[in-house]
């Protein structure tokens, strides 16, 4: 979607203003922490893909996503996908209270302390072995398909109609633009 | 000094309606059996502690050590790294892209925040930042600039914009008079930034070597 997540060469956002690296914390909130935790944890439920994930970040509004923090807008997602998903309903999430647990087959692939390790350690690749041979080999000429999808795209609008090399050598394309 | 001089006032300030909003989601969570706060502390730990840029660095550092580990890396990244023991999730594919005296890559996520967790850790704040987002494709020299690193002229830029499927961590360029240095040592000289491509790894005088 033409969302406000899609910065590439958009002006007037002024400086970036690093912090020096070797001052800069991980967090710098324990709600930060928290947000961050509670993502990976609920994610681990096995609900949603992480194209799902991004694309409830990315469907707020603009304006929302431009002025919020990084794990604002990681919450908004959450809830989003929480609500969508049924895992909690809408009253549960206003009042904060559960009105029941959830159903025992969600609750047996619930992240542990225990589990933790093998489950960071699982591969989520998204790369499908394909039946047909690629139409492009690296270093083919190509042009990016101009099109506006309103879902999940990984095509930002600033390569859309734009001649570029085939790079990678896997199944997915690399974007990587030349000065 | 006791505490109540460091800090004068007698109250605490109220949480904020964000903090509430998010510790009322986790006790939502916890009380439909959704979630378990020990797995939450442990993959806070994780990444606080565990996972971070001082992977990255040993393996830049074994690559400038190894030519044979060197050209494993630039093939199959994701296969070399793994080797070193770190692989998992938000690193299933790595492309290790090289730095020349000719070629400086710069690597950027335009669409969100995409970044090799298993080598690199959580990405800084500024590299989520819209400013640098914004620019890095449309002004990698101005950003480079903003970072301190200075290319000559004739140098290409190439940047590099992620995805969430292939994620991509720079090789700096050895410095030079660190012949004969140890991995350990040299991976002292790898910064973060350095492998994401916005500065360039330190001369052995910048950690009071030379």
């Amino acid at each position: 979607m033409n969302g406000a997540h899609d910065l590439g060469g958009m002006h007037g956002f002024g400086p970036i203003n690093p912090e020096p690296e070797a001052e800069e914390p991980v967090f710098h909130a324990a709600w930060e922490q928290r947000v961050f935790g509670l993502t990976r944890a609920a994610g681990a439920l096995g609900r949603w893909t992480i194209d799902m994930s991004r694309h409830a970040r990315e469907r707020q509004s603009p304006l929302d996503y431009l002025r919020q923090t990084y794990y604002e807008n990681w919450l908004a997602g959450l809830e989003t996908l929480l609500v969508e998903t049924g895992l909690v309903t809408p009253e549960e999430l206003a009042t904060g209270k559960a009105t029941g647990l959830a159903d025992e087959e969600t609750r047996t692939r619930v992240l542990t302390a225990d589990n933790l390790a093998s489950a960071l350690a699982r591969s989520s690749s998204v790369v499908m072995a394909a039946d047909t041979p690629p139409r492009f080999k690296p270093g083919d000429r190509v042009r990016a398909i101009n099109r506006h999808p309103p879902g999940h795209t990984r095509e930002p609008r600033y390569v859309r109609g734009r001649p570029g090399p085939w790079a990678a050598g896997v199944a997915v394309p690399a974007l990587v633009l030349g000065w | 000094m006791s505490r109540e001089h460091q800090h004068p006032r007698d109250h605490t300030e109220p949480p904020s309606e964000l903090v509430l909003r998010v510790k009322a989601l986790e006790s939502l969570l916890i009380g439909k059996g959704l979630v378990d706060p020990a797995a939450i502390d442990a993959l806070i730990d994780t990444y606080e502690h565990q996972v971070g840029p001082r992977n990255g660095a040993r393996v830049v550092a074994r690559a400038w050590s190894d030519p044979a580990f060197k050209q494993w890396l630039l093939e199959d990244a994701t296969a070399a790294i793994a080797s070193m023991g770190y692989s998992g999730q938000q690193g299933e594919l790595i492309r290790v892209v090289e730095n020349t005296p000719t070629v400086h890559n710069l690597v950027v996520c335009t669409l969100c925040s995409c970044y090799p967790w298993p080598v690199l850790g959580l990405p800084p704040v500024w590299y989520k930042s819209a400013p640098y987002r914004a620019r890095a494709v449309a002004d990698p020299w101005g950003v480079l600039q903003e970072f301190g690193t200075e290319l000559a002229e004739d140098v290409e830029i190439r940047v590099w914009d992620s995805t969430s499927e292939m994620r991509y961590l720079v090789l700096p360029v050895r410095p030079a008079g660190t012949e004969g240095w140890s991995e350990e040592d040299l991976a002292a000289l790898v910064s973060r930034n350095a492998m994401i491509g916005v500065e360039q790894a330190k001369s052995p005088q910048a950690i009071g070597r030379g």
